[in-house]
Order: C-alpha cells, then sequence, then structure tokens
C-alpha cells in the first residue's frame, strides 16, 4: 500500500505543478505587464518599473474607482449578510407554509444570469432618484448575494445541532444571550465567510455594475472594463493585479475561518 | 403529599393538526419523586416533555409547576431543566463554563456560581480539579452524562426532565449509570420526569410510571403495578415476555374462573377486583411464571412438546406447543433440568399468575 502511494505521488505532484501553472499564467502575465512602463499594453514587457502604479494611485479617476469599489462592497455586504443568514436560519429552524417555494425563490437570483438582472433594475429605477446611487448598483450585488449567502449559511447549518439552542434556553438564557453564548461562537466562522464572500463577489462584479452606475459612482471592475475596452490604457494591468490581490487575500481568509471542506460542500 | 408538576388534559397536534402528538394528557408528579414516561417510539413522551420544559406550546390543556400555572411561560424561565438525549453539552465551553451556563444567565455572583459548580461536580462525582477545565470532547460517554446531570442539578430546579439521555451508551455503561442516576436523584430528593422506551429502565428508576402510546396515557402506576396487573393487551405485551390469549368463561365459582382457551384446553384463573362482564376474555401468562416439569406441580398443568430451546447465558427460552395452533413462551433460570427440543412435558403456572383483562 504505502508503496503504491508514493509512486503514484510523483505523477501527482508532476500533475499540480502543470494544473497550478496554468492556472496562473493569466496571473503571472498580468502581474508581469502591469511592472512594464511602456506606453501600452504587450507581453513579454521590456522593462521594470512602478509607473503605472504610481500613476494609478495619483489619478483621481481610478482612486475613485477603488473607493466606489469599496463603498458598494461594503453596502452590499451590510445588506446581504444578514439577509442571507436569516434566511437560512429560518429555514432550518422552522416549519413554516411554502417552505419548499419560499426555498426556490431564494435560489432564483443565484441561478438568473446577472446581464438580465442589471437590465431590469436599470429599466424599474433608470428613472428614479436612485438611479446611479452606491444604492442601487449595492442592491444589485445583494440580490445574488443574499441568494449566495443563503446556500452557504445552509451548508454550514447542516453540521449545526439546534438543540444546543434550546438546551441554552431551558437553562434561563433570553433570545440575546442565547444568540451572544451559543448561537454566535458556534457559528462564528460561517457568519465570518459570509461577510467575506458578500464583499468579494461586490467588488470584482462588472456585469450589473456596469448598466447602473454613473461617473460619479463608477466601479473599478467597470472602469477597468471601459479602458480596456476605449483605449487599452496600461494602468488597466495595475487596476486588475488590485482587483486579484483583494481576492486572493479574502479568499485566504475564508479558508483560514472556514475551512476547505465547506467550500466543497457548495460546489466551489 | 405535594404535586411538584401537573399537566391537565394536555392536547397537540402536528403537520396543521393531522398527527395527534398528544391526547388529553394528564399526569401528575409528586415532590421527590421519580415518575417515568415509558412508550414506543412516537408515543408522543418527548412533545409532553419538551411541553413541560417550555419548548412546545401545547394547543389546549395547562401546566402546573410548583402549583403555578406555566402554560404560556417561556422556556428560560421556567423552574425546570432538562437533559437532553443527545446532551447538548456546548461544546465551545469547558465543564466548569457548561455548568456554569444557567447560573451566569441568572446573573449569579461569580464566587457564588464557582462554589456551586465545585459543589454540584463532586454530587456527579467529578472532581472539579481534574475535570473543569476539560472540553466537551474530551471528555467519555458516561462523565459527558454526568456534566449535563450538573448542568441541570446546580439549578436547583423544581423538577429535572430526563429525555432518554443513556440512550447512546453502551449497555453495560448503561446499566451502570442508571443505578448511579437513581442513587444521585434520591440522596439530593430530587424530582425527576424520566423518558424512555426502555422497560428496564424505566422498572430501574421509577417511583411511579405511566405507560403512554399513540399520544394517550394508558395506565399509571407503581412498575410492580403495571407489570402484575396490566389493564390492555397492549402493556401485557409491552412489559416483559407475555403469552396473551383469547378465551371464554365456562364457569365461575367463588374467585376461581374457569376459561376455555381452545377445545377442552382449559385453565383456571383468580380474579381478585371486579369480575369480568363478557364471556369473552383475554387472558395474559408471563413467559417467567410458568414451570416446565416432568410430574403435575401445580393444580394448572397442561401437556405441551418443546419446540425450541434457546440458551441466551443465564436463562433458557422455550417455545412449547400445546397443539397446533397454541404455543407458549416459556423462561427458565439455567438451573437444574433444562429440556431439549422434542421433550414431552407439562407446563405448570398457579392460578394467580394468570391475568384476566378487561378488554
Amino acid at each position: 500500500m504505502g508503496k503504491t502511494i508514493a509512486k503514484s505521488s510523483i505523477f501527482l505532484n508532476f500533475a499540480c505543478v502543470l494544473i497550478s501553472a496554468f492556472i496562473l499564467i493569466p496571473v503571472v502575465i498580468i502581474f508581469l505587464t502591469s511592472l512594464d512602463p511602456a506606453k501600452y499594453i504587450r507581453f513579454p514587457p521590456s522593462g521594470f518599473s512602478l509607473l503605472w502604479y504610481e500613476y494609478f494611485f495619483s489619478n483621481k479617476v481610478w482612486q475613485n474607482g477603488l473607493l466606489n469599489s469599496v463603498y458598494v462592497a461594503v453596502l452590499n455586504t451590510i445588506i446581504s449578510v444578514p439577509c442571507g443568514i436569516l434566511a437560512a436560519y429560518a429555514y432550518r429552524k422552522y416549519t413554516f407554509k411554502l417552505k419548499n417555494i419560499f426555498n426556490t425563490i431564494m435560489i432564483i437570483p443565484y441561478v438568473t444570469p446577472s446581464l438580465l438582472v442589471g437590465i431590469a433594475l436599470l429599466m424599474a429605477f433608470g428613472r428614479t432618484i436612485l438611479r446611479g446611487t452606491y444604492f442601487i448598483v449595492a442592491i444589485a450585488h445583494a440580490l445574488w448575494s443574499t441568494s449566495f449567502i443563503y446556500i452557504l449559511m445552509q451548508a454550514a447549518l447542516s453540521n449545526y445541532d439546534f438543540t444546543y439552542e434550546e438546551a441554552a434556553k431551558d437553562l434561563g438564557a433570553n433570545l440575546f444571550q442565547m444568540f451572544s453564548e451559543v448561537t454566535l461562537p458556534l457559528l462564528k466562522s460561517a457568519f465570518i465567510a459570509a461577510i467575506l464572500f458578500a464583499f468579494i463577489s461586490s467588488f470584482g462584479e462588472v456585469t450589473m455594475a456596469i448598466f447602473l452606475v454613473t461617473s460619479k459612482t463608477v466601479t473599478l471592475p467597470v472602469l477597468l472594463w471601459t479602458s480596456l475596452k476605449y483605449e487599452l490604457h496600461p494602468v488597466a494591468t495595475v487596476a486588475s493585479v488590485i482587483c486579484i490581490i483583494f481576492a486572493i487575500v479574502i479568499f485566504m481568509l475564508i479558508t483560514k475561518f472556514f475551512g476547505t471542506g465547506m467550500l466543497s460542500k457548495i460546489g466551489m | 403529599m405535594e404535586i411538584a408538576v401537573e399537566t391537565r388534559n394536555i392536547t397537540k397536534r402536528f403537520e396543521k393538526g393531522r398527527v395527534v402528538a398528544l391526547d388529553n394528557v394528564s399526569i401528575y408528579v409528586k415532590k421527590g419523586e421519580i415518575f417515568t414516561l415509558l412508550g414506543p417510539s412516537g408515543s408522543g413522551k418527548s412533545t409532553l416533555l419538551r411541553i413541560i420544559d417550555g419548548l412546545e406550546e401545547p394547543d389546549s390543556g395547562d401546566v402546573f409547576i410548583d402549583g403555578k400555572c406555566v402554560t404560556h411561560v417561556p422556556a428560560h424561565k421556567r423552574d425546570v431543566c432538562m437533559v437532553f438525549q443527545r446532551l447538548a453539552l456546548f461544546p465551545h465551553k469547558n465543564v466548569f463554563e457548561n455548568v456554569a451556563f444557567g447560573l451566569k444567565m441568572h446573573k449569579i455572583d461569580k464566587n457564588e456560581i464557582k462554589k456551586r459548580v465545585e459543589e454540584t461536580l463532586w454530587k456527579v462525582e467529578l472532581n472539579p480539579e481534574i475535570y473543569a477545565l476539560r472540553f466537551p470532547h474530551q471528555l467519555s460517554g458516561g462523565e459527558m452524562q454526568r456534566v449535563a446531570l450538573a448542568r441541570a442539578l446546580v439549578l436547583r430546579p423544581a423538577v429535572i426532565l430526563f429525555d432518554e439521555p443513556l440512550s447512546s451508551l453502551d449497555k453495560r455503561l448503561r446499566d451502570k449509570m442508571r443505578v448511579e442516576l437513581k442513587q444521585i436523584l434520591k440522596r439530593f430528593n430530587l424530582t425527576a420526569i424520566y423518558v424512555t422506551h426502555d422497560q428496564e429502565e424505566a422498572f430501574v428508576l421509577s417511583d411511579r410510571m405511566a405507560i403512554i402510546n399513540k399520544g394517550k396515557i394508558l395506565q399509571e402506576g407503581t412498575p410492580r403495578e403495571l407489570y402484575e396487573k396490566p389493564q390492555s393487551s397492549f402493556i401485557a405485551n409491552f412489559l416483559g415476555d407475555t403469552n396473551i390469549f383469547k378465551g371464554v368463561i365456562k364457569q365461575m365459582k367463588g374467585n376461581l374462573v374457569i376459561i376455555e382457551l381452545q377445545d377442552g384446553i382449559c385453565i383456571t384463573a383468580n380474579y381478585t377486583e371486579t369480575p369480568p362482564i363478557s364471556r369473552d376474555v383475554l387472558v395474559s401468562l408471563k413467559a417467567e411464571k410458568i414451570v416446565l416439569s416432568d410430574r403435575p406441580l401445580f393444580e394448572n398443568h397442561l401437556e405441551a412438546t418443546v419446540k425450541e430451546a434457546i440458551f441466551v447465558g443465564e436463562k433458557i427460552i422455550y417455545v412449547v406447543e400445546l397443539n397446533k395452533e397454541l404455543t407458549l413462551k416459556v423462561i427458565e433460570k439455567n438451573f437444574g433440568k433444562t429440556w431439549r427440543k422434542g421433550d414431552r412435558v407439562l407446563v405448570n403456572w398457579l392460578p394467580d399468575d394468570i391475568i384476566l383483562i378487561p378488554e
């Protein structure tokens, strides 16, 4: 037995290296290109400089884009995390009428193409005072994100025993005490993962945002997209690197708090 | 006689009223008494316990604790504590914090908490110096049981509820914990309601017990009363190994009744209380009350053939055939003369051991 494992692990290692290299190619290319001082995007790069990084952080438009993305992501997190968590909690804990229909409705935004959601919200709110606000972008993101957190929390709650909460009540805990002493500590890592997922999914989203932002509220991914489409300006590579770094850091945090087990459970 | 807990006409339905979990259930538990609810799974016994604890509300009926009506008082304000089937020790809290939980929720002073938790851990025979800082996953099954008990005991509730907490243990440990649990409850004169589907557990623990099936209390009394005087064939069947026959009363003289089981096979029984009403009766005879012999021992004896002899260690289970349609289960101690398959024997019993079931 031990021998077979040792033998196959050579192939396994080889395969792992190959696949990792394949996955990393775009990231590496973008990263190297972002360090090229040339005035247009090309590969391989001709030199090494932080010129475009300097440009990115001194340019008002890109700075605003980054800030706008953070605003929208934070707003989306504030809206979608409580909604998603509470919906999943209610679904698991209680029996109520039309429970199956409720479950389906909660999952619909997750499976609806975001392009349609973007257009629909534009048509619905395009002529109202909400047009072009952070709020409407965050709402669009929250639709998807609530649905996703709902699914994520279902997975977390499938391992959660509600008897702990009954035991707490039985021993004299009121609702608030029960939540802070039992529910919160036991589900802490799931809650943190939900927050991080909500943030990153909104931070990098472009399809819905592109319909809903104005020049004032334009987010980083939208800026990136327009810049690539109309100018092919090299600062776009810097913006890409920043998006990637955000994503990587947050996924590392998620695996730290949540473990990889939960990710496989929800099919990520 | 002081009553600790009483339920009056509790009815509870589930699934939009389609399933009746409890049907007009009234029980009472005296102070210092261990009362057991014995019933098969799905009989409603756990639901009744949860209603007494406040985790469920009844559709109708009332719950009284220490004479006060608590039907609409939420669980966290009731003077009762439950030991859960899966124990539900908080996995993120150590033994001390688990036991201290209830006191902390009631905002008891820190020093007082420490004193009471340690005192209670001693009561359940856990040395606080060794166990206080351990987490539930570092405890054995028996130790977890003790912590769960301590967590309820420490609040000194009017009544402690047990929802089959021993069912996850292996048989040997379960037998040991049962006796210990009874000793602890009795030593501190505690009132308890214990729910189980295990007859032996109910008999070991109970001062009084009730048998519940399909949401109805069928009979209540001491374990011996229920065992010796079942009022329905369900109870006769449920408790112990029982032979139940249909019969027709042929003759009554004094306290004696002669019952014909089948053509020519007649038995004599005593009745002590009310005489049977109809001629058709059910008779019950416990397997261990029958003695096999080769010579007649008592007045009631019939010829039979041994069909099966099953050796189970301390006892031997026989299946004997009186005729093609009448077989009896007999349990004898593994002592003295034993029988083999095919042996012709006499089955003997005392008229007192035949129970007429009023049905």
